[in-house]
């Protein structure tokens, strides 16, 4: 059998976990990054402050070799002093470009206009002590003093200056640093926040996923369980995680259901052939049944047409004699010999069926003159149609086997038929030996088991058991018959036929 | 319905990250703004005025600058704070020369320090305009004064005090954080202490008790209990800072010496008013540093501007008593 191939798209459980580990470690590295960040700008803020510390201490010691040069210079008038009263100037000017960074770099106002106020004194200082520089080389000792005095004034001013800054600068940058820590300390809440939410979001996504492959694996292990246990029509296992396992539940699935269809399939075909066997035996047996009956009748009907015609002369030649009586009984004979001929399959009405058993009552009368009383009651519509010879027989084997000797002074059968509770109830009762229940099972057995031996018993009748079968294949049920029997006390045997009239 | 709880928490988490990491990516850009270059034009102003102070009294010149920066807003001018603390070594006067060497536009100057003159007046050389605030300098050469009008605002003490001790020639004290001999320091001190003394001298009274302390309240309240176990014969007290006000009030209530011995402060506290409410204190002068400080800056922008100023900036001072409680409303 060809199965259909699943085609569907799905995202392999390889590719997910590939997908969650990149999602996962790029959070986390982002995580990592950033707070590493975070501390280089922490390092750097340090750095930055502690640079701009080292850089007024440098500039207040500068202020001082200019200062010292210069003086030295007005007073010895020596080149070397000169010029490194000129490099310290430099070196002045140097930094004072560099202030220009420290001025670009701060976000506080007061900060910037602090540096700004510096830069200017410092301009003012360097132009002070160029002018001073400038009027000794020249000579104008005076006016040199002059500007030294008020270079001096500057200096001292400055420095005051300086340390004010320094201290302010402490104060800024702890303002400054404060501020970063509220901001650091911001970072790490976010941090926090972020590391809960991954791992929480990490243990729902863990647990899903988890659930999404064991649970209906867990399912399908049921399912296989109970399929092996012969339980065929198992649930479906549902899965809808977009993955293999999708696939592998779907398959299962249909191969469940196919399982499933395909018991269902040969459990029918087991019951049909079933079926069919028994039917072919039931036709065997009808057929076994009818090639019995006909050849009863066929043995009966030696020559029947020649023997009715003989019987039928003998009865003439008999009236002729004036022996009325025993052509009468030869007529009667010859009406039975001519029913009997009829075909076993048909059915006959009531009234042909007794008829005919008042025939075959005449003839036993004559036979046994008055030892057996039949007594014959219909309280039925005679136009209902019933198998042919079926009273005939019961009434022989009540002749045959009801009764051991004829001695007896009571010798009775009684033939009722009625309808009663919408069957055509027929009994056939007589008051003579009975039969045992033991000899009873032993009758059916017998007529059951050897159907097509012919025994003595037998021979002039249908068994009792054929009548059965007929009548149950006649009408399709089998609770026709009943025989109830007591030993000494008689025999009755109750037909109880369902009813069919004849179509006019 | 899981498949769908999954996606939308999968998606929730997402935009929380997304959220989060924006967070401290704009922590983080303003941690480097911190190191960045600022455009130095964005903070360059128009004019910049240095106004330069001596910080002896922390709240009242926190409401001057609070006056003042209130007089920035929305203009293109920089007022550089110069605070000079005892102790530190940039005074007044380093501070007027840093100002004038540096080339401010403006000099807004406490007038308290007489040493101060010469440079005042080099500053006018230099062209640069000078305003004195709180206390003034009126030989200096000063543009204007902005403030209170310190001989009237002693003078007014000194009378309600009067007026409020019935006897005939009562012994007052003095409460100021200057001592006598430094008065010279303070102009503001003194003037108003001399309008104090004019006052008083009318009711022919005796020269008053001179107590200094610190500008502190405990200080103050040592310097107070000292006085009043000293001289039990007191009649009032004048305290010239807010402090002291609040010492003597406290030192009087405890001892319970309300109706022999009457206060007259300086200062608008919530303390204050509820000893003026139970009458422990007399009456209270309350200055408005904010308004000093504010218009001593609008005044500068005026001059610098238009190169006009109003000649008279008294700002007003307010007899605060315990009837004009409500009127006033509770200080800031």
């Amino acid at each position: 059998m060809i199965f259909k191939v699943f085609k569907i798209d799905y995202f392999p459980i390889r590719w997910k976990l590939i997908n969650y580990s990149l999602i996962l470690i790029a959070l986390v590295i982002f995580v990592a990054l950033y707070v590493s960040l975070g501390l280089k700008l922490t390092v750097q803020f340090y750095q930055g402050s502690l640079n701009e510390y080292q850089y007024l201490e440098t500039l207040k010691e500068n202020l001082r070799k200019v200062e010292f040069y210069t003086e030295r210079y007005l007073t010895d008038d020596s080149e070397l002093n000169l010029k490194k009263a000129q490099a310290a100037n430099v070196e002045i000017e140097k930094m004072l470009k560099r202030m220009n960074g420290y001025l670009r770099m701060t976000d506080q106002k007061e900060k910037y206009y602090s540096y700004f106020d510096l830069e200017r004194l410092l301009n003012k200082f360097r132009y002070l002590n160029l002018q001073t520089l400038e009027t000794r080389k020249k000579g104008f000792l005076e006016i040199a003093y002059d500007y030294n005095d008020r270079l001096g004034k500057m200096e001292d001013l400055i420095n005051k200056y300086l340390t004010k800054l320094i201290y302010a600068n402490a104060n800024w940058e702890n303002e400054k640093f404060y501020h970063l820590m509220k901001k650091t300390k911001r970072i790490e809440q976010f941090t926090y926040l972020l590391a809960v939410i991954i791992g929480v979001l990490s243990i729902i996504y863990c647990i899903n996923f988890a659930l999404g492959i064991t649970k209906p694996l867990e399912q399908m292990v049921f399912n296989a369980e109970q399929i092996a246990a012969g339980d065929f029509l198992v649930k479906r296992v549902a899965a809808n995680s977009r993955d293999e396992l999708e696939v592998i539940t779907q398959i299962f699935n249909r191969m469940s259901q196919r399982i499933h269809e395909m018991f269902v399939e040969i459990q029918a075909k087991a019951k049909l052939e079933d079926e069919l066997k028994e039917e072919k035996l039931h036709n065997l047996e009808i057929q076994n049944l009818l090639r019995e009956s006909e050849l009863q009748v066929l043995q009966a009907q030696i020559n029947p047409h020649f023997l009715f015609n003989t019987l039928n002369a003998i009865s003439q030649v008999a009236i002729l004699e004036d022996a009325d009586e025993t052509g009468e009984l030869i007529k009667a004979v010859a009406r039975l010999l001519r029913y009997n001929l009829r075909s076993l399959d048909a059915p006959v009405t009531l009234k042909d069926e007794i008829n005919h058993l008042k025939e075959y009552l005449y003839i036993m009368k004559v036979r046994y003159g008055n030892k057996i009383q039949c007594y014959l009651e219909v309280e039925a519509k005679e136009n209902y149609l019933i198998p042919n010879m079926t009273l005939q027989p019961l009434m022989e084997n009540a002749y045959l086997h009801g009764f051991v000797s004829f001695s007896q002074q009571k010798n009775e059968i009684y033939v009722q038929i009625k309808v009663r509770e919408a069957r055509l109830e027929i009994s056939i009762t007589d008051n003579g030996v009975g039969i045992s229940k033991t000899r009873l099972a032993e009758i059916i057995a017998r007529d059951l088991g050897n159907k097509k031996e012919s025994t003595p018993d037998n021979h002039n009748g249908l068994g009792l058991v054929n009548i059965w079968k007929r009548l149950e294949h006649f009408y399709h049920c089998d609770d026709l018959f009943e025989i109830k029997s007591e030993l000494g006390k008689g025999t009755q045997i109750i037909l109880r036929l369902p009813l069919i009239e004849e179509a006019y | 319905m899981r498949k769908r709880l999954f996606i939308l928490s999968l998606i929730l988490f997402v935009i929380i990250c997304i959220y989060l990491i924006l967070q401290v990516n704009l922590i983080l850009a303003d941690i480097a703004s911190g190191f960045a270059s600022l455009n130095p034009a964005q903070m360059k102003a128009t004019y910049r005025v240095a106004f330069i102070y001596q910080n002896n009294n922390q709240a009242f010149w926190k409401e001057v600058k609070r006056g003042a920066r209130a007089a920035t807003k929305g203009e293109s001018i920089y007022v550089n704070f110069m605070e000079s603390t005892k102790g530190q070594e940039l005074q007044l006067v380093d501070y007027l020369r840093l100002a004038i060497d540096t080339n401010y536009q403006g000099i807004i100057i406490q007038g308290d320090d007489e040493s101060s003159l010469p440079f005042i007046a080099e500053a006018w050389q230099a062209k640069i305009p000078t305003l004195t605030v709180v206390s003034d300098l009126p030989d200096s050469g000063r543009l204007a004064y902005v403030g209170t009008n310190n001989y009237y605002a002693g003078y007014v003490a000194g009378k309600i005090l009067c007026q409020s001790i019935k006897k005939e020639q009562p012994k007052l004290a003095i409460l100021s954080p200057l001592r006598r001999v430094d008065l010279k320091s303070s102009v503001a001190e003194s003037i108003k202490i001399f309008g104090f003394r004019e006052a008083i001298s009318r009711k022919e009274t005796n020269l008053p008790l001179w107590k200094k302390s610190n500008p502190t309240l405990i200080d103050s309240l040592i310097t107070v209990r000292t006085l009043l176990q000293k001289e039990p014969q007191l009649d009032g007290i004048y305290a010239t800072y807010p402090e002291g006000t609040l010492a003597v009030a406290r030192a009087i209530f405890e001892k319970n010496l309300q109706q022999q011995i009457k206060v007259l402060g300086s200062g608008d506290l919530p303390e204050i008013r509820e000893y003026l409410k139970n009458e422990t204190l007399t009456a209270s002068i309350v200055e408005y540093p904010y308004q000093i400080g504010y218009q001593a800056v609008r005044e500068m922008l005026l001059y610098l501007r238009e190169k006009r100023i109003n000649v008279s900036n008294n700002i007003d001072v307010i007899i605060l008593d315990r009837n004009r409680l409500e009127i006033t409303g509770a200080s800031k």
